[in-house]
């Protein structure tokens, strides 16, 4: 898990980069903590005017982030086993929310429908091809 | 960016509707899936989707075939998220602090300003973040190729999650002395990469652990 309320939870928050259960731990621990209050504006000014930590810049650039086809092979249970808890520790503890919605992804391919997978395409695909057919008359893409 | 994605962003820039299903298709559920992971209310799940796809579709024109579509997509989503929690207040508002003019210095408390960046341009701490960038991705890619997985966990741990020592000893089966042993050593090639390409370690604290309090 990420340090409870530590300057990386904190940057983590404001780039909204912690799940929701985290950021409605740390936004219950903000009530009536002045000190945590401070420390959170403090990193929000630093963010602002664009300083980002060595772990910041680690985060936003998903450094490290296992392929697709490799966390399919970490949910068939193939990998050796130190690739395995490096996985594990970079899903559950430091809380990748990109993998963790890969990973998620990957799970629903296997366990949904292929009927709920296709409304869900089409549902989307309606809604946005109007916008790719006005931006290509608009202009050439 | 994957061949197979280089193509479909071709197909989808030459007209190709098909090609735009295929796209939502790819990349519908990873996405959906990230933003639950923030949003649990579906109707606004499935709205940020929709807007990310349009904001894929906006920045289409400008859009860098050099970087990976879903990281690119995943950021067009953060923002869609940043702006919802926004709109509805559960977050605070840093665009007013920002600025794109970036000679110019916002006013900061000294406490939260290291001595050497306080006369430093932003463009010049961009020129140094990306510098160190470059470093750690040289550095995350030898840990890969070397199958170092265990001391690529416990790094990630030490600097993104800022995880006490003694916890990652225990979650990756390490004793306290390897994840110390780890985390300078790492520290040390860092500092001599940067010292290298003449750029200023100071700037960054967690590579002088020794100083912070």
């Amino acid at each position: 898990m990420l340090n409870e309320f530590s300057d990386a939870v904190l940057a983590a928050y404001l780039e909204e980069d912690l799940d929701a259960d985290r950021a409605s731990k740390l936004e219950a621990a903000l009530v009536g903590d002045e000190q945590l209050q401070n420390r959170l504006q403090s990193i929000r000014l630093q963010i602002a005017v664009g300083e980002h930590s060595l772990g910041s810049i680690w985060r936003q650039h998903n450094l490290g982030c296992p392929s697709r086809k490799t966390l399919g092979g970490y949910l068939l249970g193939i990998l050796p086993s130190n690739q395995k808890l490096f996985i594990q520790s970079h899903i559950e503890f430091r809380g990748c929310l990109t993998c963790q919605a890969n990973l998620a992804d990957l799970e629903e391919q296997q366990t949904r429908n292929q009927e709920e997978l296709t409304a869900r395409t089409t549902r989307y695909y309606k809604s946005s091809i109007g916008h790719l057919s006005q931006r290509r008359q608009d202009e050439s893409l | 960016m994957a061949e197979v994605d280089k193509l479909l962003i071709q197909e989808i820039r030459s007209g190709g509707d098909d090609a735009w299903m295929r796209f939502v298709d790819r990349f519908g559920g990873r996405l959906q899936a990230f933003v639950r992971k923030k949003i649990r209310d579906p109707a606004t799940v499935e709205d940020i989707v929709q807007e990310t796809f349009i904001g894929f579709i906006n920045s289409l024109p400008n859009f860098d075939e050099s970087r990976p579509i879903d990281s690119f997509l995943f950021t067009i989503c953060r923002y869609r998220i940043i702006d919802h929690f926004k709109k509805t207040g559960r977050r605070p508002d840093m665009s007013s602090l920002t600025t794109n003019d970036s000679q110019q210095q916002i006013e900061l408390p000294d406490a939260i300003r290291g001595a050497s960046t306080i006369y430093r341009s932003g463009e010049r701490r961009r020129a140094e973040e990306d510098a160190l960038l470059k470093i750690l991705q040289q550095e995350v890619a030898l840990l890969i190729e070397n199958e170092a997985w265990i001391k690529l966990a416990c790094l990630e741990l030490l600097f993104v999650s800022t995880t006490p020592n003694k916890e990652i000893a225990e979650l990756l089966q390490l004793s306290q002395p390897q994840v110390a042993s780890f985390k300078h050593e790492f520290i040390d090639k860092i500092k001599r990469q940067m010292l290298r390409l003449g750029l200023d370690a100071d700037l960054f604290p967690e590579l002088y652990p020794d100083q912070q309090a």
